[in-house]
């Protein structure tokens, strides 16, 4: 349903132990739209029969037509996606991939930036920091990894802004303290981080506690689709019976049934995939970071990118 | 395809009409008897060859004549013309989405060539040639947005995304169905459209707010809206409400064929590229009663959508004072019939 | 044009503070004795500071009474050097201030749009109407403010049309929207009528 093109991975570079580095042009050689920082697109990857997606942060330069990179790091508990870019990608193969979407934006109106990034998440926070470059805008770049190995943007950042990218290596025990980092800034800050679960929550605690408001707190966190056991799902609309397997996400057994369901982030964040549950025999596990806690308890809602159900049968308007 | 674009006025003589091409590709927009705000949006994707959904901006014979009727209206007051500084990227954007849309829907009307940065736009209906360097707005005569929308038909709004909002920071409004941009300009998308009645009652700029803040590039969305206007006159802003007003006092039995339109609105979105804000362009087409009248669906149905028109809706569109006679005149183009469903003229 | 209520204008709820917040400026435009003393007799955690438009001829003022000692005071006799103190005490402020501005439409919508020039967004300022309820009014014709309407319909101090004013509200401009009432018919001007006393 999304607006596509279909690319050919014209270099892959190996950064980091685990981390590999995808260069991206048209296959029609015609070039890509401009996006904003902090955009991300969806790569659909052929894992034997089916389509996988995954979503991927822009780090390039935005107005650099030719060419979209992306960086991505093997998971540990991967189902399959970065296993496939790490193990299978060539260069030379073609894939689909989405129009960038961005759930990730600057606001134009803050006064003075703050960016974080952990780890792999370096990877929006780089692109948001070339159109703050770009704009002339104020801001400052902390960015924390594992050993110095693992820095591997920490020179492109450099060049792009001289004296405002502040290391933080685990293995020469630095850290962010997050509530030195983020006390005593003037009226107007925006905040914006993307890396692990735990330091997102850290970072967004210490905003709390030092009275930061939410519009303030920008953060971006791709959950991923977790597995779990296998249940049935009816769909009321198109007709159709079937079981999400324990390897599946709802969202991907749907696809694979030839439904057409609306998605954005495939992450649980942005809503879109938003389905009406007409009857459950079970309990919803809601993973989602979307819904409201009495959208959660009226069990009437799912968002079946990242949640499921424990057990028995669902009904979805869809 | 070629274009006879017309000499006529939107002010004053009032020389506007329509060729009988244009009547036939009216965007006329009752589907139903009765109408209703709802959240009719749609994927803005090509429509028939030859409707004004076949291209993502259209141009029509009017061209000409309402470029010139907006730089009357801008030469008597700048400000109907605004962009608050933060949304210079998003002016940019609107530029390039709308240089690279013209000269690919009208290449005989428009051509884009760029080498770079290094652009140069060439407009032959207005007989315009300018080479500029694309983001530096030093090389153009007016700021980008500016720029653009002096040479496209319709009204255009720029709309800056955060705080999980849409804010109306930028506009260019000089064809506008009674609303102000130096009043409006700024206001958040619930603000902006305070003054619309029942709609809110109905959650349908809620549901919309939602639509829109997931809205994707690539993937434009429309919708039609309607009011009513006497005489085709585009500048109906409230700041020259003095020079229009007394208009609607001046309908008779007799002049209703001419001198009352059907207004409608082609309301487009677009998600833009490096600003993530939104473009909402206005696209206003007039037709007379006599317009409709060539077509007997077109009277019939508008007929019936006005008896049962709720009062809010009569009031906030201004028709009130001539609501009467204008139904009266449709009755008796109404022979009540039964219409079956949808906009076609015939 | 129409004159029914819209969604654009401000609605006010009762003042209360924003616990979440670690420094608190209280901007005050008018007396309110039972609102000072429901707010300052159960101060927020954190910082205080209070800065009042002392217009009145009564040095008693229940806000300045009430304020907790540790908490800075500032007063000026007229509106624009009360906003200059805002200016210099937002200046001051960190992330994590809420500011609460309490007083006529006047003077906390110019309070607001100074917040906004320090890039505070809309969940770090709340407004409370307080005293007389006169409107200032942009006359749409003209672009200039009428300060102090308490009429439906009133003269533009710019170009002295009859403006009705209407419920629209720019929180940008800090004042409602009037358009000339006889446009359609003119010289059919109604009586104006004290409603916004």
């Amino acid at each position: 349903m999304n607006a596509s093109f279909n690319i050919e991975i014209r270099r892959i570079r190996e950064l980091a132990p685990g981390i590999r580095e995808f260069s991206l042009g048209r296959s029609d050689g015609e070039d890509f739209p401009v996006y904003s920082g902090g955009s991300h697109i969806v790569l659909s990857l052929p894992l034997g029969e089916r389509q996988h997606r995954n979503p991927y942060s822009l780090l390039g330069d935005p107005t650099v037509r030719n060419t979209w990179r992306i960086a991505v790091r093997k998971q540990e508990q991967s189902r399959g996606g970065s296993a496939w870019l790490h193990e299978q990608a060539r260069e030379g193969m073609r894939i689909d991939i989405s129009a960038p979407v961005n759930l990730f934006p600057l606001d134009r109106l803050g006064r003075h930036h703050i960016l974080v990034a952990g780890g792999i998440g370096i990877t929006p926070i780089l692109s948001q920091a070339r159109e703050l470059a770009r704009l002339g805008a104020d801001f400052e770049v902390h960015y924390a990894y594992r050993g110095p190995e693992y820095g591997v943007f920490a020179d492109e950042l450099e060049t792009l802004a001289p004296g405002r990218i502040h290391h933080y290596v685990a293995t020469r025990r630095e850290q962010i303290e997050f509530s030195t980092l983020l006390a005593g800034r003037p009226l107007g800050t925006h905040f914006y981080i993307c890396g692990p679960a735990g330091m997102v929550a850290a970072s967004m605690n210490a905003g709390a506690a030092l009275g930061w408001p939410e519009s303030h707190l920008h953060s971006e966190q791709f959950l991923a689709p977790t597995g779990g056991e296998p249940f049935d799902v009816e769909l009321t609309l198109s007709n159709k019976r079937f079981t999400v397997p324990s390897d599946l996400s709802l969202l991907e057994a749907i696809e694979q049934q030839g439904v057409d369901a609306p998605y954005l982030c495939r992450g649980g964040a942005c809503g879109q995939c938003e389905t009406e549950v007409i009857s459950c025999d079970g309990e919803l596990l809601h993973h989602d970071l979307y819904l409201s806690a009495e959208e959660r308890a009226s069990g009437k809602k799912i968002m079946p990118c990242v949640s499921r159900l424990k057990g028995g049968c669902m009904t979805l308007k869809l | 395809m070629s274009i006879a674009f017309k000499q006529e006025t939107f002010r004053d003589d009032y020389t506007y009409s329509n060729s009988p091409e244009a009547i036939r590709r009216f965007p006329f927009p009752f589907h139903q008897d009765e109408y209703m705000y709802s959240v009719n949006m749609e994927p803005h994707t090509p429509g028939a060859v030859g409707s004004v959904f076949e291209h993502p901006f259209d141009i029509d014979e009017h061209y000409i004549a309402e470029c010139r009727d907006r730089a009357i209206t801008l030469e008597r007051d700048p400000g109907r013309c605004a962009s608050l500084p933060h949304m210079m990227d998003a002016e940019w954007d609107t530029l390039e989405l709308i240089m690279e849309s013209l000269s690919n829907s009208y290449p005989e009307l428009f051509t884009l060539q760029k080498d770079g940065t290094r652009w140069t736009w060439i407009n032959r209906p207005l007989d315009l040639r300018q080479s500029f360097t694309f983001g530096d707005a030093a090389t153009l005569p007016c700021p980008p947005f500016e720029y653009i929308t002096r040479q496209t038909q319709g009204d255009f709004v720029i709309m800056d995304q955060r705080e999980n909002n849409l804010f109306a920071d930028a506009g260019m409004i000089t064809a506008q169905a009674d609303w102000s941009l130096a009043f409006d300009i700024g206001m958040s998308f619930m603000e902006w459209h305070g003054p619309v009645p029942l709609a809110h009652e109905l959650g349908v700029f809620e549901r919309a707010l939602k639509y829109l803040l997931m809205l994707q590039q690539g993937r434009p969305v429309r919708r039609l809206n309607w009011t009513m206007t006497i005489n085709p006159r585009l500048d109906t802003a409230p700041e020259t409400y003095p020079e229009w007003g007394q208009d609607r006092a001046c309908v008779t039995p007799e002049n209703v064929g001419e001198k009352v339109h059907l207004r409608v609105e082609l309301q487009t979105l677009f998600r833009l590229p490096r600003s993530n804000g939104m473009l909402f362009s206005i696209r206003c087409y007039l037709a007379s009663m006599n317009d409709l009248a060539t077509y007997p669906r077109w009277p019939a149905r508008l007929h019936r959508v006005l008896k049962t028109l709720p009062n809010e809706l009569i009031e906030y569109k201004g028709i009130t004072r001539y609501r009467e006679t204008v139904t009266e005149w449709l009755a008796r183009r109404d022979n009540g019939a039964e219409l079956a469903p949808g906009t076609q003229p015939e | 044009m129409s004159t029914l209520a819209v969604k654009s204008q401000p609605v006010y709820q009762e003042l209360e503070w924003d616990r979440s917040g670690t420094h608190h400026i209280l901007f005050v435009a008018a007396e309110d004795a039972a609102l000072a003393h429901r707010l300052l007799a159960n101060p927020p955690p954190g910082s205080m500071t209070l800065i009042r438009l002392n217009d009145s001829a009564n040095p008693d003022s229940a806000w300045a009474k009430q304020l907790a000692a540790s908490a800075r005071y500032l007063e000026a006799h007229a509106l624009p050097e009360t906003l200059d103190l805002l200016r210099e005490a937002l200046y001051a402020s960190r992330m994590g201030t809420r500011l609460y501005l309490a007083g006529p439409e006047d003077a906390i919508w110019q309070a607001s749009q100074l917040a906004d020039s320090f890039g505070m967004t809309r969940d770090e300022v709340r407004q409370m109407q307080l005293g007389t309820t006169a409107r200032p009014v942009f006359c749409v014709h003209c672009r200039t403010i009428t300060r102090g309407v308490h009429t439906n319909i009133v003269p533009c101090s710019g170009c002295g049309r009859a403006l009705f004013v209407r419920d629209h509200f720019s929180r940008r401009l800090g004042a409602y929207m009037g358009f000339q009432i006889d446009a359609e018919s003119p010289g059919d001007i109604p009586a104006a009528e004290v409603i916004y006393p």
